[in-house]
């Protein structure tokens, strides 16, 4: 049965005086790797613990690798490899004892990748942790990850700490999980030259709400910015996808997802100079989610999360 | 493998409370042998059967009983917020709550290594005492003083199962250990002032301790009924942290 790896259905936490996330809809969908992006404080790490059935959401649904927590708790954690923010293990044991604990608990655990990921990525193996600095830390915790053999790995900012050539080595390694594996990953980053390099899939969420959910290529191929003077924003035509509109006085920036040409044909005919470009990853980001001096919310912009496909 | 680890993370302390409950116990019956004369104190091997008696008696009643109760609180408090309590402490409780396992399975399998690790360092400590009870007086005056075991025993586990369980309930092993403290003191401190000050008899697992009574027979049976509730309020403790572990969010 073809499912998503992961999705996630009006996903919503509720602290007491703060909206973490807030009606987050989201599919990765199998053999994807998926970076999900977005500021300090989005709700990446929430959205991920409600992913991860470590914190209960308080509305919405989320399906992992077919499960649901409640009911298939178990059957979920033996299929999926998670790293945390904070990349914390026991500081008592070496990577060696540690291979050895987690060994134990999956039947798809693998010893021959485990040491071929602990040679590629250069890791400290018969150290107590604690005398190991953070970015080797971080390299156990990925390594554990790596070698479970898991369907979908689950990654809150795997390369906090590493150094170029280990961030290297962890996007090739990672890039070949999902080639010759058929592994899906689900990462979160707030490096967007990394997610540009192996995600197919990109998300980015502000203030607990998916801005975007899109194939990287598309992002590449559809999206333009789209720059007009005008003296008011016009309704966008039908098809033209208007995900954000920024305005400074008569100045308008659209973030267009597709048909993008049309609508800058429309804002010409009104009698406006408009100049389309093309947007990177990191351009794109900066549009959505840098401060804003005005927001628009005419026609489709800033509404409900876009997904384009 | 759960079980490993626990044991690997409280092995140093294991030992360590092990070496030193069987010293402070095995000496703490020498005061028991201790006659005064002209000289001053002076330790006397040996003795008449009546003395030899006398010497148990007092080493059981009071020299076990005080230093017992220091033991069992500190091996209460110090292997109850080792191992698994430990665990809930640092961030590394994502590492433990994305392990395939019933989290339940963690609970038990941390409480019965430690619970394991306190009855061994009583049962050692008590067979110090003996020992030395034997050296100091020449003989095995009782088997019988090995009932000892079960009640220091289940002592340590009271406070052992009280210090695991507000460790998970706080999720800090000092808060665990401060709470569980002032729990002990009100535990050894109320039932004496209720029954000073209102004549109320409340059940404390110090009495177990400090009536040795049954050591000489006399009429006066072992305390299996105390002994069984107390191990009833200790196996509790995780019972309310499996509870309460289940439902932790992070």
């Amino acid at each position: 049965m073809q499912y998503p790896a992961v999705h996630a259905q009006n996903l919503t936490k509720h602290y007491t005086r703060v909206r973490a996330v807030d009606g987050l809809n989201l599919r990765v969908p199998q053999g994807a790797v998926y970076g999900f992006l977005g500021r300090n404080g989005a709700g990446k790490t929430t959205t991920i613990k409600m992913l991860m059935g470590l914190t209960r959401p308080t509305g919405g649904t989320v399906r992992v690798l077919g499960g649901e927590w409640q009911k298939d708790r178990l059957a979920i954690l033996r299929r999926v490899a998670f790293v945390d923010e904070s990349k914390l293990l026991y500081g008592s044991l070496t990577a060696i004892q540690l291979m050895a604990f987690n060994r134990s608990f999956y039947h798809t655990w693998s010893d021959d990748a485990a040491k071929r990921y602990a040679a590629l990525l250069e890791v400290p193996l018969d150290q107590p942790l604690r005398k190991l600095s953070q970015g080797n830390r971080t390299k156990v915790a990925l390594l554990l990850a790596l070698a479970q053999g898991a369907e979908l790995l689950v990654l809150d900012e795997p390369t906090t700490g590493l150094d170029p050539v280990s961030v290297a080595a962890l996007l090739h390694i990672l890039t070949d999980q999902n080639r010759s594996e058929g592994r899906s990953i689900f990462f979160s980053s707030h490096q967007l030259s990394e997610v540009e390099q192996i995600a197919g899939w990109v998300g980015i969420v502000n203030d607990g709400k998916l801005l975007i959910e899109a194939p990287s290529e598309r992002i590449r191929e559809d999206f333009r910015l789209v720059e007009a003077v005008v003296s008011a924003a016009p309704d966008p035509p039908q098809g033209a996808e208007v995900i954000s509109a920024r305005r400074t006085d008569n100045r308008w920036r659209f973030v267009v997802g597709r048909h993008a040409d049309r609508f800058a044909e429309q804002l010409r005919s009104a009698g406006a100079i408009v100049e389309v470009s093309s947007l990177d990853l990191r351009e794109l980001f900066l549009e959505l989610v840098g401060k804003r001096q005005e927001q628009c919310t005419r026609g489709n912009a800033g509404s409900t999360p876009a997904r384009v496909l | 493998m759960y079980a490993w680890k626990c044991w690997f993370d409280t092995r140093s302390r294991f030992v360590t409370l092990l070496v030193l409950c069987a010293v402070l116990l095995a000496l703490s019956v020498v005061p028991a042998a201790l006659v005064h004369t002209a000289h001053g104190w002076v330790l006397v091997r040996g003795g008449t059967p009546s003395r030899v008696a006398r010497v148990w008696g007092i080493a059981a009643g009071s020299g076990l009983v005080v230093w017992g109760t220091f033991v069992m609180s500190l091996v209460g408090l110090v292997l109850g917020s080792s191992g698994m309590p430990g665990d809930c402490n640092r961030e590394t409780i994502y590492f433990l709550l994305t392990r395939p396992r019933r989290r339940g399975y963690f609970v038990w399998t941390g409480f019965a290594v430690g619970a394991g690790e306190t009855l061994a360092i009583t049962s050692l400590g008590v067979l110090a005492a003996f020992l030395m009870l034997v050296y100091l007086t020449g003989r095995v005056y009782t088997w019988r003083f090995f009932g000892v075991i079960p009640i220091f025993g289940v002592g340590t586990l009271v406070v052992y199962g009280q210090t695991f369980l507000l460790g998970i309930l706080s999720r800090s092993t000092q808060d665990g250990i401060t709470y569980s403290l002032g729990l002990f003191l009100a535990e050894v401190s109320l039932p004496v002032a209720v029954n000073r000050f209102w004549n109320v008899h409340a059940p404390s697992f110090l009495q177990l301790m400090a009536d040795p009574r049954w050591l000489f027979g006399h009429g006066v049976h072992f305390p299996i009924y105390g002994v069984l509730g107390w191990s009833l309020v200790a196996l509790s403790c995780p019972v309310v942290a499996q509870w309460v572990f289940a439902r932790i969010q992070l």
